[in-house]
């Protein structure tokens, strides 16, 4: 019961936040308040709300779209249309309530019908709720001839001699430009208010809500202003400010929020303009035959289209459709700039170099030898040792080190063709007519083939069919084929046949030697031409201390936040530490070769937070290589400059933070740490230690610049 | 003004009118004035003879090499440094620098492998004479315990009682490979069935937890086949653990025994070109472990324990000429001052043996004598060398492996170790002084 009462509570403010997109607690609350500068419009608003959040809550719909707003948000447009259209009395309440089960019935039903394709419903079940609405005024004689642009005079609060209209009037706007005032103007008209109070505080709200947001609204109403202006559009006798929102939504939906900022996506924002033109002047003469308006058509529809049209593309490319609706576009663009680096290997299959041991790509991409033209995407691996790739003075085969050296399958798969009777070449010599040797073609999935070549004749221990797995044995490394001395040919390729075209794949968890002892991680690349590369072998003590089991608690604590419990979570396929104490939440993953936080959200004054920061992410490797993330830079406070960030934050970044695993043979703790940089100035670094026994993790020191280091005991 | 010409002193050679034997090489003398750029005559004056060293870059580029073979052959090999080998402390500290577990086999080595840093955990201990104290230690700090015998497994039962903790064990198992002397002193027979009995029995012990099945067929094997015979029956017996009980164990442990350079007594054949190669031991063994399928999918990890093949031909005996004599039957003999007593390892191998200066072209057949007062300090019956006076240098090849730890103090005061690394000389081991030898004493 308490649950859901706080359910209840959250899904109202939510719902007002959602309006403009956003999931932020405050901002909703400031919504809220601002709708009360007319009384009336606030109280059938909150009605409207309340109602519909406390239907689908009985009704048992999805907890998460209520909790989140996404079935309220349009009942507090309805509820506020209506405030604006009449004057307070039962009538309303009962129209209030007919419309909140209306706009109800559309919001699930649209829901329905687009959540198929991925898409939002933005704010159709309100439009079509609005026009039902006026169609059935018209019909009934008390609300005949209503024109609902015409009624917006409701009245506003008023302590003493300030009043919102009195404010709104006052000279002191005058001193402002025509299109600014018409973006407050169009602004608050979201509320059915067009007075320049609402709308500047709902832009001084916006704007501290998120700086992408803000700037792409304005933007995109200035330029639609001045197309407006220029092009004459007016001849349409269309007051812009009735529909200059359409714009600002449009933005906000598609500029922040749907897609991810970037300079192509504010450009698309632009390009979509006179789309929304058009939309606008054939609705209004369309709906102009049953005295409808056509209000927030043209966002709503292009918008979607937009959307559907980003969704049918063959290939992924900028603009970048959001994985999810994050808080806040500044969350959208900074998430996205860290994680499309660091997860970037979810895009591939997890294939590994199919041998053993370390080899060294003696030819790569574009090769100078043989890997050109449709053939260039392919590598060439051979052994070296001690600066040698031969013994003695490599007139034999097996003065090669490489020769006869067992070849892996990459990664599991069926095995289509396959070659085992040419016979090896001297040194020297190479077989122009059987150019692929002896070699095992893999289908890992459809159009994705792997092929190894030259292998050793007779050695191929495979069967066309056999479903192998990673790791098993294919042959033996040979000279067989157009090879001159002994070495790995590997590519990949979209078709099953032998000398098919070559393709980009890149290759999962390799390390390269950067020295004699020192290793980099990769885990996702394409080995260069003479590096040294070896798979990832995993450290089991390692991952054993990584391993935290849905349902268990973990107690932590620490001198600076006392107390605080963890409880490992999951939800929806993903995995998450919640904390008892804060209801923060970190997200992360747990794979075979690492663990890494994905995402933080909630109260950064907490263990939890500085777990997510110290363990972002952690190799699974008996040695510790250096590894280096960037962190989103949403871990930042607000700062002048990282306001100013925020704004450039689509076409450029001047701040960065980044996550470091210092190199380290040491098995019982790690060293980690966290560099703020401005303009590839180091500003600040915060260093952590996690300390483990045996297979769990007992305590995090963090070192931070200028004060004591303290420590987080975990149990 | 030209150089003093190096007196040789007059030497009679019978010339023999015969047919030449096919089997006799011809004599070379090899001359190594420098290891790894570091002059030996210099070395000699500054720390004077006899003197061990060893070459730091000879023994990475062995473990190297090693690695190599293996981890291009199979996807899981960690070797582990045999202590007794050769357990100085820098020594060891290379071999752990270039991740070397270490395999001990008592209390003292246990407690230098700590001392050098090994990670308790990637300690085993080996051997047949473990303490109860030993083991105390060992299961505290969770390090690997092989068992080798009955007696031991109940004692190690009673000390993981007594701490009231888990122990990570294997099973030391011996088997007939077809080598003889049978090595069968050590561990459990595979054949009689004890091995699998003592197996069953850890499995069924709470405290115990296997992790691996061991074997050591010998030593100084000249034949990588026989790992190949020893691999088979260690992994029938993994395959059976993991059918009969759904059990997989986390590694084979394979043991040593790799054939250095040295060449053996009685050999005809130079012990360089007999030797199979790491690559030959390595395809051996992990042919048989790559076509072998185990039910669980897992492929068990695989440890090595090679000593004498990592580390024989990195360490070197310089010594100086003391005295030379024509005994009573005509054989020349040229007194060194090493022995036995450093060059244990002398009674098994024919060491090579290089003059460190410049020599004649005249070579005379030699015995090699010691400084011991002792009727059996021989180094070489016969060995082919120019003529020396006393004082000159010689430089005893492929002396790396036991002798350092089984080099005796006896008559004379053991010398100094060093060890050549970067061009620079380090010594690792002082020459041992009348204090020292006397400090025991009461």
């Amino acid at each position: 019961m308490k649950d859901n009462l706080k359910l209840f509570v959250r899904s109202i403010i939510n719902s007002y936040s959602a309006i403009f997109f956003s999931r932020s607690r405050w901002f909703g609350i400031a919504l809220l308040l601002l709708t009360f500068l007319y009384p009336t419009q606030g109280i059938c608003g909150l009605i409207c709300c309340m109602l519909v959040n406390a239907i689908s809550l009985s009704l048992n719909l999805n907890r998460y779209k209520i909790e989140t707003g996404l079935y309220g948000f349009n009942a507090v447009l309805v509820g506020i249309a209506l405030g604006a259209i009449f004057s307070f009395s039962f009538v309303l309440i009962g129209l209030i309530f007919a419309l909140s089960i209306l706009v109800l019935l559309l919001t699930v039903w649209l829901d329905g019908c687009l959540q198929k394709y991925g898409l939002p419903y933005l704010a159709l079940p309100f439009l079509l709720c609005l026009w039902i609405a006026q169609l059935v005024f018209q019909q009934t004689d008390g609300f005949a001839g209503v024109d609902i642009f015409m009624l917006v005079s409701q009245h506003s609060l008023s302590i003493g001699p300030f009043s919102v209209e009195a404010i709104s009037s006052a000279p002191i706007w005058n001193h402002l430009p025509n299109p600014i005032l018409l973006y407050l103007s169009s602004i608050g008209f979201v509320f059915f208010q067009s007075d320049l109070l609402t709308g500047l505080i709902l832009s001084i709200v916006l704007l501290c809500y998120s700086r992408i947001a803000f700037s792409a609204s304005f933007v995109s109403f200035l330029v639609a202003y001045f197309c407006f202006e220029w092009f004459g559009f007016d001849i349409f006798h269309l007051p812009f400010v009735y529909v200059g929102f359409n714009f600002i939504f449009t933005a906000l939906a598609l500029g922040g929020c749907y897609l991810v900022p970037s300079l192509k996506t504010f450009m698309w924002v632009l390009l979509l303009i006179p789309a929304q033109f058009m939309v606008i002047f054939s609705s209004t003469r369309l709906l102009s035959y049953f005295m409808l308006p056509t209000f927030s058509l043209a966002f709503c529809s292009v918008s979607i289209l937009f959307l559907y049209l980003m969704k049918r593309r063959e290939r992924v490319s900028a603009p970048y459709v959001s994985y999810f609706l994050e808080s806040t576009p500044e969350n959208n663009i900074y998430y996205h700039l860290v994680n499309k680096k660091r997860f970037e290997y979810l895009n591939y299959l997890p294939i590994s170099l199919p041998f053993m041991g370390e080899w060294k790509v003696t030819q790569a991409y574009n090769g100078q030898y043989t890997h050109k033209d449709a053939w260039c995407h392919a590598h060439d691996f051979q052994i070296e040792f001690d600066g040698k790739l031969y013994k003695d003075n490599g007139f034999m085969l097996t003065d090669y080190f490489c020769y006869g050296k067992p070849v892996v399958a990459a990664y599991s798969g069926e095995v289509v063709a396959l070659q085992n009777d040419v016979e090896d070449n001297p040194v020297g010599k190479e077989n122009k007519v059987q150019n692929w040797g002896n070699y095992v073609l893999l289908k890992h999935s459809e159009q994705l083939y792997s092929l190894v070549a030259h292998l050793k004749i007779g050695s191929v221990s495979c069967k066309v069919g056999d479903v192998v797995r990673k790791g098993d044995m294919l042959g033996l490394c040979g000279n067989s084929g157009l090879s001159p001395y002994p070495h790995l040919h590997f590519q990949f390729q979209l078709a099953p046949y032998v000398g098919a075209p070559t393709i980009e794949y890149k290759l999962s968890s390799y390390l390269s030697r950067e020295g004699d002892d020192e290793y980099k991680p990769s885990l996702v690349g394409i080995p260069q031409e003479n590096e040294v590369v070896v798979n990832m072998s995993y450290d089991m003590l390692m991952a054993a201390r990584y391993s935290f089991v849905v349902g268990t608690r973990i107690a932590s604590k620490s001198e600076r936040y006392g107390n605080e419990t963890w409880e490992v979570c999951y939800e929806y396929g993903y995995y998450f530490f919640r904390s008892v104490q804060t209801g923060a939440k970190a997200w992360f993953s747990y794979r075979e070769s690492d663990f890494c936080f994905q995402r933080y959200e909630g109260d950064v004054h907490s263990n939890l937070y500085y777990f997510f920061l110290s363990n972002y992410r952690v190799l699974f490797l008996t040695e510790q290589c250096e590894l280096k993330e960037n962190m989103p830079l949403t871990l930042t406070k607000h700062s002048p400059l990282g306001w100013l960030q925020d704004l450039c934050a689509p076409f450029f970044t001047f701040m960065n933070y980044s996550y470091q695993v210092l190199p380290s043979k040491e098995n019982h703790q790690i060293k980690t740490m966290m560099v703020k940089t401005v303009l590839n100035k180091t500003k600040a670094t915060v260093s952590f230690e996690t300390s483990y026994e045996s297979n769990r993790i007992v305590s995090i020191k963090v070192i931070e610049p200028d004060k004591e280091p303290w420590l987080i005991q975990i149990q | 003004m030209s150089e003093k010409r190096k007196y040789e002193r007059p030497l009679l050679k019978t010339i023999e009118p015969s047919m030449p034997s096919k089997t006799g090489s011809m004599t070379s003398v090899s001359q190594i004035s420098e290891i790894d750029g570091m002059s030996l005559e210099l070395l000699a004056a500054k720390e004077g003879t006899p003197l061990f060293v060893f070459s730091e870059q000879q023994i990475r580029t062995n473990i190297r090499n090693a690695k190599r073979a293996f981890s291009t052959r199979y996807p899981s090999v960690n070797f582990a440094w045999s202590y007794k080998t050769n357990y100085i402390s820098s020594i060891c500290k290379v071999f752990h620098e270039e991740g070397s577990w270490a395999e001990v086999v008592s209390g003292l080595e246990y407690q230098k492998a700590l001392n050098n840093g090994c990670d308790p955990k990637k300690i085993i201990f080996n051997g047949p004479s473990k303490t109860v104290e030993d083991l105390r230690q060992a299961v505290m700090n969770d390090s690997l315990i092989h068992i080798d015998n009955t007696h031991e497994l109940c004692r190690l039962l009673s000390v993981t009682e007594e701490l009231n903790q888990q122990a990570r064990v294997a099973v030391r198992i011996n088997m007939n490979v077809g080598t003889y002397p049978q090595w069968d002193r050590f561990g459990f027979n595979l054949e009689d069935g004890s091995a699998w009995h003592t197996i069953t029995q850890v499995m069924h012990e709470k405290r115990l937890t296997l992790t691996g099945i061991h074997c050591h067929i010998g030593t100084f094997i000249l034949s990588a086949d026989i790992y190949k015979k020893a691999t088979m029956k260690m992994v029938a017996l993994a395959c059976r653990l993991e059918s009969e009980f759904s059990f997989s164990l986390q590694y084979i442990d394979l043991g040593g025994g790799f054939a250095s350079k040295n060449t053996l007594k009685g050999s005809y054949v130079n012990g360089a070109e007999l030797t199979p190669s790491m690559d030959d031991y390595a395809e051996a063994i992990t042919s048989v472990l790559l076509k072998t399928q185990f039910p669980s999918g897992q492929r068990p990890m695989l440890i090595l324990e090679t000593g004498r093949a990592l580390i024989d031909d990195a360490g070197y005996l310089l010594t100086s000429v003391l005295n030379h004599k024509r005994l009573a039957n005509g054989v020349s003999n040229t007194v060194v001052d090493a022995g036995v007593n450093l060059l244990f390892t002398s009674f098994w191998y024919n060491h090579k043996v290089s003059v460190v200066q410049t020599s004649g072209s005249f070579v005379e057949e030699t015995r090699l004598t010691g400084p011991l007062c002792m009727n059996i300090d021989v180094i070489r019956e016969r060995v082919a060398l120019p003529i020396l006076n006393p004082g000159d240098l010689l430089l005893i090849h492929h002396v790396g492996a036991y002798n350092v730890t089984q080099w005796m103090q006896f008559i004379e005061y053991r010398p100094s170790v060093v060890m050549i690394a970067d061009g620079k000389m380090k010594v690792i081991r002082r020459r041992e002084d009348y204090d020292y030898v006397t400090s025991l004493e009461s």
